[in-house]
């Protein structure tokens, strides 16, 4: 069921896509077209419902009095993986 | 005057490039690549990958080594023990050198960069781990640019991973038809119906294949006016690595992974063919790197490797190496490469002129190479006759430790059994004759409990 209901979250349609500032995409290697815009599509929807989740997160991180639980955690989230 | 060789496979980023000065490894960052490579180390971010073994480390060197005036930086990077290609990777080494590469890119990000290519190409096995090592693939991140390198990623990890895991394991060999990834389209394809229930696949692979036929001929200037916000490229990178790690292990029988249970030998036999490699070793003290030919699950690769010696898995049997890898990462044992090879078809030279990636005999010769229960594979189950395999055998290395099995062998005879035997000459005495003319014998004797002879040579 999980699994349905995050396929169908693809489906949404282009509502979710933010189009923000301009910034030109040059590269050497071609990033292809449709590749660009499916990834725009793809990373907005995701962006969206990683937006919400940290959302409510921290909204039941209030209510736990908690209030550092919600904190954004992409610093700490490599620090697993040092090598010997 | 020492020569300088521009790396034949370094000729795609303007911003620099790999040479060779005599035998030391070079690597130019040349003036338009400057503001780039300035930001990697002013911002932290070469040192904590460095740090993290997760990019090859350099030394800054003097310019009086650099390849053309262009050069801004001159960079000697420390080299990898033994270069090798995604194709001869096992599904495990492919899977972790994708987790690799956006963990870089998360990292990337957090240091306000980005990873501007992401070929597995530009990944290596170091001590077994995966490591970048194109010093050059970040550039400054710009807010609100999306990820260039993200179909690039798809076809060179996420579609020979899907068909490796959904399809078979063998389509690990697709990437030496295609270089630049597998075509979305041509991947999607073989895939089965329940790939479309991994939310994951659906949306990187399905729906990407689809936008890339609708947008085929789209005008490319559209682009420059899209953007995307940093957390979206977070969640993207976050959602393609849940993706991969999700990635069912393929599972194939070989016949090949119970070799060692089902063969003739006695345990007095095996032990006593191990005490022969040994004691071989001892009398050579190889300098070199040691190539394990036909290694199976790596009995005798890891008996080198406890010898001190960087040792080469080659082995056709994909099952047979992912096995051998994920064995050594989890008993740390990082002196083995395990690599899928098929000596009846050795890994060629392929791309650009034939020279971007080197064959398998380009990458040699090994100081020593083992050649055990391998020889009548070669000539009796593809028909190879022994003059050329001895020849084969000399240029893949200076020392050769081999074994002979003759036709009485049961071995043998199961490939005899539904065949004519064509092999009048398959003999030990017409094996010895013809090594002869290449090795020089240094001590032979027969293996306890069979009718097998362990040789040990060296090439003339």
């Amino acid at each position: 069921m999980k699994r349905v209901k995050a396929s169908v979250a693809f489906l949404i349609p282009l509502g979710f896509v933010l189009l923000a500032c301009p910034a030109p995409a040059l590269a050497y290697i071609d990033p292809g077209t449709g590749s660009l815009l499916v990834q725009l599509l793809i990373a907005s929807i995701l962006g969206a419902i990683f937006a919400l989740k940290r959302f409510w997160t921290r909204l039941f991180a209030v209510f736990k009095n908690k209030p550092n639980a919600g904190k954004d955690d992409s610093k700490q989230r490599h620090n697993d993986s040092k090598r010997q | 005057m020492t020569e300088l060789r521009v790396d034949s496979a370094s000729f795609k980023d303007p911003c620099g490039c790999v040479y060779r000065k005599g035998t030391e490894l070079y690597r130019q960052v040349n003036q338009c690549g400057r503001e780039d490579y300035d930001m990697l180390i002013a911002s932290g971010l070469y040192q904590t990958l460095a740090a993290k073994g997760l990019l090859i480390d350099h030394d800054e060197v003097s310019l009086i080594n650099q390849l053309s005036p262009r050069a801004y930086k001159v960079l000697k990077p420390r080299p990898v023990e033994f270069v090798s290609y995604p194709y001869e990777w096992c599904f495990s080494q492919l899977k972790d050198a994708a987790l690799l590469t956006l963990e870089i890119q998360k990292l990337a990000l957090d240091f306000s960069m980005s990873l501007k290519d992401a070929s597995a190409f530009n990944i290596q096995f170091h001590r077994n781990f995966p490591i970048l090592i194109d010093t050059l693939s970040f550039e400054c991140y710009a807010e609100g640019r999306p990820w260039i390198a993200y179909r690039q990623f798809c076809g060179h990890f996420l579609m020979p991973l899907a068909l490796m895991s959904y399809v078979d394991v063998r389509c690990g060999s697709f990437l030496s038809l295609f270089l630049d990834g597998i075509p979305l389209d041509f991947g999607a394809r073989l895939l089965p119906l329940r790939s479309l229930v991994s939310p994951g696949l659906l949306a990187h692979i399905h729906l990407h294949r689809r936008f890339q036929k609708h947008h085929e001929r789209a005008p490319a200037v559209v682009l420059e006016t899209k953007s995307m916000a940093k957390n979206s490229v977070y969640a993207l990178l976050d959602n393609l690595q849940s993706t991969i790690s999700k990635l069912p292990s393929p599972r194939r029988e070989s016949v090949w992974q119970s070799y060692y249970s089902e063969t003739n030998y006695s345990a007095e036999g095996l032990a006593h063919k191990e005490r022969l490699v040994g004691t071989y070793l001892d009398m050579i003290k190889p300098a070199g790197c040691v190539w394990d030919l036909g290694a199976n699950t790596g009995r005798f690769s890891r008996q080198t490797a406890a010898a001190g010696l960087f040792t080469v898995s080659l082995e056709a049997d994909r099952t047979c190496v992912e096995e051998l890898y994920l064995a050594c990462r989890k008993q740390k044992d990082y002196s083995i490469l395990p690599l899928v090879a098929d000596l009846t078809n050795p890994t060629a030279p392929l791309g650009w002129q034939n020279g971007e990636r080197k064959s398998l005999i380009e990458r040699g010769p090994a100081e020593l190479a083992l050649c055990l229960a391998l020889i009548h594979h070669l000539a009796i189950g593809n028909n190879v006759p022994l003059n050329d395999i001895a020849s084969f055998l000399a240029s893949l290395c200076r020392f050769l430790i081999i074994e002979f099995i003759p036709k009485e062998d049961s071995q043998v005879q199961r490939l005899l059994a539904s065949r004519k035997d064509i092999f009048t000459g398959y003999h030990q005495t017409t094996f010895e004759r013809t090594m002869l003319e290449r090795f020089e014998l240094i001590v032979s004797d027969p293996i306890a409990d069979t009718q097998r002879r362990l040789y040990l040579y060296k090439r003339r």
